[in-house]
């Protein structure tokens, strides 16, 4: 998996390519708790180029989601895949975030 | 029977993964089929590492075979039993500031499946999954 960070005027943009799991869902962690530490709580999601994630990195955006609000921020999720898409549907994750179909809209949110 | 047998460490979840995918492209099974596989065994995985044998290490050994309706793997290990039947259904609908995490690998592999069997005997544990074809349900 590869974690990379860009910074825009509002939010950040965290995207992350590859298989999201219990291995590698450390450094995604690492990549959120990072911003949030920094007080950076706008943070956008880029999703579009995962190809799995299972319920650790669930675990992650559900840890990163509360952290960011108490912080007056939030995490929302861009281009989804549908697959990942279906199982935040199975976790009852959908109605915690806000989700856009491309980068444009999300990053537009802050 | 294709079997593999790993190191109960997360770094050999994708190895389980990819060993499960075959057999489920070789039972028939679409992209969201395959998916569904890697996922229910890659949670069952994880959770053997962390509460069967506490992040301490061990075997696992995954096998898969051709089921009538599908496919039906097993996953072995020596850790503490952990029947996922008994794990309670997880929090789906609470607010965020109140949602827990606990108990989503259990459900989604729940989701995941059409049959969940767990033996825990003196050889160690069984857990096995199976799937069907989604014409055969």
């Amino acid at each position: 998996m590869e974690i990379t960070t860009k910074t825009y005027k509002h939010c950040t943009v965290i995207k992350a390519s590859g298989r999201v799991d219990s291995e590698t869902s450390v450094a995604l962690r690492n990549a959120f708790e990072h911003l949030l530490d920094h007080d950076q709580a706008n943070i956008v999601f880029d999703m579009s180029a995962l190809e799995y994630m299972s319920s650790a990195g669930f675990r992650v955006l559900l840890s990163a989601q509360k952290t960011a609000k108490e912080k007056g921020g939030e995490v929302v999720l861009a281009m989804t895949p549908d697959l990942i898409a279906e199982s935040l549907e199975l976790t009852g994750f959908k109605p915690l975030f806000t989700l856009y179909d491309n980068l444009t809209d999300a990053v537009g949110h802050f | 029977m294709p079997s593999l047998t790993v190191e109960a460490r997360p770094q050999n979840l994708k190895k389980l993964r990819a060993f499960v995918e075959e057999g489920a492209r070789q039972a028939g099974f679409d992209r969201r089929g395959v998916y569904a596989v890697a996922l229910a065994v890659d949670e069952a995985a994880a959770n053997i590492m962390e509460h069967g044998y506490r992040g301490a290490g061990g075997l696992i050994t995954c096998s898969w075979e051709l089921h009538p309706r599908g496919l039906a793997i097993t996953l072995h290990d020596t850790g503490q039993a952990c029947d996922p039947n008994n794990v309670p259904p997880p929090d789906l609908d609470s607010g965020l500031f109140e949602r827990k995490a606990g108990g989503l690998g259990v459900h989604l592999m729940r989701q995941m499946m059409d049959e969940i069997r767990y033996r825990s005997t003196a050889e160690g544990n069984f857990l096995t999954l199976i799937k069907h074809r989604p014409q055969e349900h």
